[in-house]
């Protein structure tokens, strides 16, 4: 399938008899690295469906309205930062639940996962990863997995490079120091 | 910041900075259903389909909603219009009360007991009118032997009619009599009406002044 840019993408959705078609090309391009994000932090696979859809759902509704003065990735991945962070919120508000109880249940949705195939140490380190705040997590999971350089993470956290290099680097302290301990 | 000023120019350095941490693989351990991310484009579009549905599809007319909350406020003002009284209205309502009232006193009419207003009025003409049935039925009885059933036969139409009235003459009791006076109504001016009156005023009335009803009808 030929790969359209994003420039492309975006003057096929602006017109009305291309619109859907440009859409579902959009969901095909970006869907992978759009789930994965939101996996990393809602941890179970049902959920982060959940989400991936009503994030696309919300593109589809919003995007007309892009001004194009970030890339469309840059802007799909602020988008589905903010419905995972709503995601957690919504789930700690209707478990009226502390931070500590969410991590702990994502904990156990992470021994549950089916779709998770991760050895013993794997799996620690993802437990290391949940203790960390969400912002944090959210931080070390585009350095570490997805390598997305502190410039780009600036535009989609709307975090300075400086906050994103230490929340990072103390994300990085806290982990070494759980593996270490168990 | 102290966390700003302490970050370490090489801080990307995992080896140097988290051993453990290096040492692991760095790979996805999370999976997908098989052809997940082949359904998902359709799954979305479903789902896109659905909050489209969702969306409210009544419409309001035009700038409906630019002009209601005008139309609200115009409504509560003319609803706080209605419940206010004129300026003033309370400091002069009592001049005005006495001063309806002083009117009302000068117009009033004259009360006049209604024992009297009856019996003057009318008992002088039901007097009468039994006079004049006891005249006339003295007179037919003296002529009673004159005045045979053929004879009847004999009288003019005149006559007959006369006669027939005279007959329902009989008819009328005691009861009949209070019931018809009491009965009456002056409808004119909206005044107390006779039959507003206890029979037993009537009652009284006739043994006040001594009329022996009885007598009379038995008279007749």
């Amino acid at each position: 399938m030929e790969e359209y840019s994003d420039k492309e993408l975006l003057e096929q959705f602006r017109n009305p008899s291309s619109k859907e078609q440009a859409f579902n090309l959009i969901i095909r391009k970006y869907q992978k690295r759009v789930y994965w994000h939101i996996r990393k932090i809602v941890i179970g696979h049902d959920d982060a469906d959940d989400v991936v859809q009503n994030v696309f759902i919300k593109v589809w509704k919003s995007l007309e309205g892009f001004k194009e003065e970030s890339q469309l990735f840059t802007w799909l991945y602020r988008v589905a930062t903010n419905e995972s962070l709503n995601w957690l919120k919504q789930k700690k508000d209707n478990l009226k639940v502390s931070f500590d109880d969410v991590s702990q249940g994502l904990s156990q949705t992470l021994a549950d996962d089916h779709y998770f195939h991760g050895d013993e140490i794997q799996r620690k380190l993802q437990q290391a990863i949940l203790t960390l705040p969400e912002k944090q997590r959210i931080v070390f999971n585009m350095k570490y997995y997805d390598e997305i350089k502190y410039e780009e993470m600036s535009q989609i956290l709307e975090t300075s490079v400086g906050a994103l290099k230490a929340s990072y680097h103390i994300a990085v302290k806290k982990i070494e120091v759980f593996i270490t301990k168990g | 910041m102290n966390e700003l000023n302490n970050i370490p120019e090489d801080s990307d350095n995992l080896e140097k900075h988290a051993p453990q941490l290096f040492k692991i693989e760095k790979r996805n351990c999370f999976s997908v259903p098989d052809n997940y991310f082949g359904n998902l484009p359709s799954f979305i579009e479903q789902e896109r389909h659905l909050a489209t549905m969702k969306a409210n599809n009544f419409i309001v007319p035009e700038h409906y909603f630019e002009e209601l909350p005008d139309i609200i406020q115009g409504r509560i003002r003319s609803e706080a219009e209605m419940g206010d009284v004129p300026a003033d209205y309370f400091d002069t309502l009592a001049d005005r009360i006495q001063s309806k009232i002083k009117k009302t006193e000068a117009k009033e009419v004259k009360v006049i007991a209604f024992k009297d207003y009856v019996f003057s009025k009318y008992t002088a003409v039901a007097i009468a009118a039994t006079i004049a049935l006891l005249l006339g039925w003295n007179t037919l009885m003296k002529n009673k032997d004159i005045v045979k059933e053929p004879a009847t036969l004999a009288m003019t139409e005149t006559e007959k009619t006369a006669f027939t009235q005279s007959q329902e003459v009989y008819t009328l009791d005691e009861s009949a009599l209070i019931d018809e006076l009491a009965g009456y109504e002056n409808t004119g001016n909206g005044q107390e009406t006779v039959s507003e009156v206890d029979q037993a005023d009537i009652a009284d009335y006739l043994l006040e002044n001594n009329v022996d009803v009885s007598s009379m009808i038995k008279e007749l």
